[in-house]
């Protein structure tokens, strides 16, 4: 009953396992997995059969196709084997069971095959790999996440958490740079117009010139008009008229400097807001993509950060998904080695019930002394051979 | 760090390679004791994963083999074994086993009992 439970528990686990691998996109193990499951409800139902068939006479079990449970089967037999009272039949009873059991274990034994367990570790080997590369690319993925945060920390994480500073600080000194530009064009139109009225000024001595010769002309005249006594009068009209001539010339010098210097000016001012317009332009673009990239390099790290978290997750469930699988394996392979070892006490069972036999006819007398020695020796042997508690314990119950 | 895993049946070395591996040692393998004393005689493990039941030398033996040569008397052995037998324990214990832990084991288990005999 303790053995149905157990192979009972291992299909339910292993079934288990094989649902919760095949959600986690891992038919292969899944599929190892369920054989091991079909294994384990194939010794239930081998042991549930046997129990349900005990009524049954030993001839008509051992003629019977369905796999008895050696175990189970003789435990319940075991009585019959008492020493004091060894009966032929019981024996040829035994004998059958026990011939019967190793093409069962045999059996058992097909159906763990290394193949299937070749490619599981194969799988597993595999899963792996991929744990070992989810795990590096977690690592550099919270690495350069903590890169990204650090205050302290290494130098490209200074780079990102100042960078965003740095264009914004750039962006204050470019637009204090465009307000300068922008009063500096102010006041180099006040100078344009400065200019063109000292234009206008120029122009209102050019007329006072113009008026001047016209009165040095008409001086002249009246000069004449009072003859030798406007000698004198005529010299200073001369001098006057030399004057005129000078400040018309100087004048007229004036007027194409400020000119020159108004047109100057002019250009500049055009020039510079149009320069300093494209200039500031292209500095804005050239910010805005700085802050595009920053933002996005600082995206890019809360990512990693998010995608770390993920991968750690995932391989936390591959550890926990390979622990189960590393358990079942083992579960596997003590099983095997269990039967293994069924098997070969079983053989020797089998042969000495067959020796037995020979002796069973003979149980009064020294013959019946014989055989109760000689089982007992047998027994103690097996018991010897034990390797766990439970074995020792099913041979004690068969032979008591 | 590097392990000698000995055991006849290959699978339970396989897993144990696994479950090693998974915590970043390596292990070399034995299919029982003396093989392990032969390997040992080449390159000295940090740690002895050891199974009792084998064929050829068994675990007590290997342990006996052990304690009485002092190259390899001070490699930490832990035993794994399916048989769960208090009076086996003591007695691997006795013959300076450093833990002893049943088959089937938790990764977790063995790899904290490792730590703890290899600190």
């Amino acid at each position: 009953m303790q053995k149905l439970s157990a192979f009972a528990a291992l299909g339910i686990l292993t079934s288990l396992a094989a649902v919760a691998l095949s959600i986690l996109n891992l038919p292969g193990i899944a599929a190892v997995l369920s054989a091991l499951a079909a294994l384990a409800a194939l010794l239930c139902l081998s042991i549930g059969l046997s129990k349900k068939n005990k009524a049954q006479t030993s001839d008509e079990a051992c003629q019977a196709p369905a796999p008895p449970s050696p175990l189970v089967e003789i435990q319940e037999e075991a009585p019959a084997l008492a020493p004091t009272s060894p009966s032929g039949s019981e024996l040829e009873d035994l004998l059958c069971q026990a011939q019967t059991l190793s093409p069962f274990l045999n059996a058992i034994l097909a159906a763990i095959p290394q193949t299937t367990e070749d490619a599981t570790f194969h799988v597993l080997e595999k899963y792996e790999a991929v744990r070992d590369i989810t795990t590096k690319a977690a690592n550099l993925a919270r690495e350069l996440a903590e890169s990204a945060h650090s205050e302290k920390g290494n130098e490209s994480g200074l780079i990102i958490s100042h960078s965003r500073e740095t264009v914004q600080a750039e962006r204050r000194t470019v637009q204090a740079m465009a307000k300068q530009t922008r009063d500096n064009t102010k006041k180099l139109r006040l100078v344009a117009k400065e200019l063109e009225s000292g234009l206008d000024f120029v122009k209102g001595i050019e007329e006072i010139t113009d008026r001047s010769q016209l009165i040095a002309f008409n001086m002249a005249i009246e000069a004449a008009h009072i003859g030798e006594k406007g000698r004198g009068f005529k010299v200073i009209v001369g001098e006057l008229r030399t004057l005129n001539d000078r400040t018309l010339e100087f004048s007229q010098r004036i007027s194409g400097l400020f000119s020159r210097f108004r047109d100057y000016t002019a250009e500049m001012v055009s020039s510079m807001a149009e320069q300093s317009d494209q200039a500031i332009g292209e500095l804005e673009e050239s910010m805005a993509a700085s802050e595009k990239a920053v933002e996005s390099l600082i995206g890019a790290s809360e990512e990693a950060d998010n995608f770390s978290r993920e991968l750690a997750q995932d391989t936390m469930q591959i550890d926990k998904a390979l622990d189960s699988i590393l358990e079942s394996l083992q579960f596997q392979d003590i099983s095997r080695q269990m039967v293994e070892r069924s098997r070969a006490i079983l053989a020797e069972i089998e042969e000495k019930l067959l020796s037995l036999r020979s002796l069973v006819g003979h149980s009064e007398g020294p013959e019946g002394e014989r055989a109760t020695i000689h089982f007992t020796q047998t027994k103690d042997r097996l018991i010897g051979k034990a390797i766990t508690r439970a074995e020792r314990e099913a041979i004690s119950e068969v032979s008591r | 760090m590097n392990f000698l895993t000995v055991d006849d049946s290959s699978t339970m070395r396989k897993i144990v390679s696994l479950a090693l591996k998974g915590a970043g040692h390596d292990s070399d393998e034995a299919e029982n004791g003396q093989q392990a004393l032969d390997a040992l005689k080449t390159k000295k493990p940090g740690c002895i994963i050891l199974d009792i039941n084998m064929p050829v030398m068994n675990g007590i033996d290997f342990l006996k083999a052990r304690q009485a040569d002092a190259s390899i008397k001070s490699i930490p052995v832990i035993v794994l074994t399916t048989q769960d037998d208090q009076a086996l324990k003591d007695q691997a214990m006795s013959l300076g086993a450093n833990a002893f832990i049943v088959k089937p084991f938790q990764k977790e288990d063995i790899l904290a009992v490792i730590a703890k005999v290899t600190s």
